[in-house]
């Protein structure tokens, strides 16, 4: 598809950008949110055996901090290749959700467009344009709005992780930077338990993945995410015969800045 | 080095990939309903498993009884409350040097 043939919404071309500035205001409270998470990454990228630049380019390749973390503790615990690339993906499995739930406004946008757009398919910017979306249909302005709040919202990320490694080694031990990665995977994680499924997988999770701590090669969290995963389905499963009114459902609650 | 290189490519092709696979090459199909549910336990699960995995073990064994699980417990209890990323860093790193100042 033409750039063109993807405007044709009338006058003032394909791309509103207003839009940008628009996303990029929904998005701020969450953005202030992430420049300190940033900050922590950063930080404990550099107190890890992980490569301090290497640490820093992953958050613009990567940009997924859950797994950027995680990618980090098994680094530094030694754990193989495999192991540390498997679980990353797991952690990063949920995109799936979000790109399916994206998949209609995105078969608006011009296909050159969709991977780089698909680059910045954060929980938080996912969740502002699903919200976006609901009340704007024009492919010319959900295309901006998208990109403003997927790109502000990196960019405090950026900036965050770019002062933690900078500054990384200069922060005194009584900080207790370390404490910073639990804290934001509890910040995370509380409010994704929204129904009786989902406390089930965390409960499982957490449980198992402590219970597989010896688990060979560092597979601990994996075989816990993946138990946690199954256990709540089933309780899905059992709750729900007829899956058909949870097709409108929206992917994770947003933690509010 | 060499290695970690490799794991961040790896991730960041394997994330791009999956953040890109519905809006591209699946774009006409819609997920089962039986695999969104497990894809939307994701999240939970491994988060929890983030939390047990970097808050109760320190490479592989338990951290001993201390400060953290005491912040940690009250850092989950604000989240529970007010389910707001600001509120929970700032209770938990409060909580956590409050706790080394006074023990």
């Amino acid at each position: 598809m033409s750039v063109a043939g993807a405007a044709g919404q009338g006058s003032g071309g394909w791309f509103a950008t207003s839009g940008l500035v628009a996303g990029a205001r929904a998005i701020l409270p969450l953005s202030i949110g992430a420049f300190p998470f940033g900050l922590a990454y950063g930080v404990t990228v550099v107190e890890s055996s992980m490569n301090d630049l290497l640490g820093l380019v992953a958050s613009f390749i990567v940009l997924a901090g859950a797994a950027q973390l995680a990618v980090g503790d098994l680094i530094d615990q030694g754990a193989p290749w495999f192991v540390v690339v498997g679980t990353a993906l797991v952690i990063n499995a949920r995109f799936i959700m979000y790109s399916g739930a994206l998949a209609p406004s995105f078969s608006g946008y011009p296909k050159r467009w969709r991977i780089p757009l698909a680059h910045f398919m954060t929980d938080q910017a996912t969740v502002t344009s699903l919200l976006y979306n609901e009340r704007e249909r024009a492919p010319r302005k959900r295309l901006p709005y998208y990109l403003g709040a997927g790109l502000s919202f990196a960019a405090a990320w950026w900036i965050g992780t770019t002062i933690g490694v900078v500054i990384g080694t200069t922060i005194p031990a009584e900080l207790q930077v370390g404490f910073a990665a639990p804290l934001m995977f509890i910040a995370l994680a509380v409010p994704s338990i929204r129904d009786r499924a989902a406390l089930i997988a965390a409960a499982v999770g957490f449980s198992v993945t402590l219970i597989a701590r010896d688990a060979p090669m560092n597979t601990g969290l994996l075989i816990g995410a993946a138990t946690g995963i199954a256990f709540g389905t089933l309780a899905k499963i059992r709750t729900t015969p007829a899956v058909a009114d949870e097709r409108g459902e929206q992917p994770e609650e947003v933690p509010r800045g | 080095m060499a290695e970690q290189m490799f794991i961040v490519a790896f991730v960041a092709v394997g994330t791009l990939g999956l953040r890109a696979s519905m809006v591209t090459l699946l774009a006409d199909r819609t997920i089962p309903p039986r695999v969104e549910q497990a894809l939307s336990l994701v999240a939970p699960a491994v988060l929890a498993g983030l939390v047990a995995q970097t808050l109760f073990l320190d490479h592989g064994e338990f951290r001993p009884f201390g400060t953290w699980y005491v912040a940690g417990a009250i850092a989950a209890a604000v989240a529970w409350r007010t389910r707001s990323f600001g509120w929970t860093l700032l209770a938990g790193m409060g909580s956590v040097w409050l706790l080394e100042a006074l023990l």
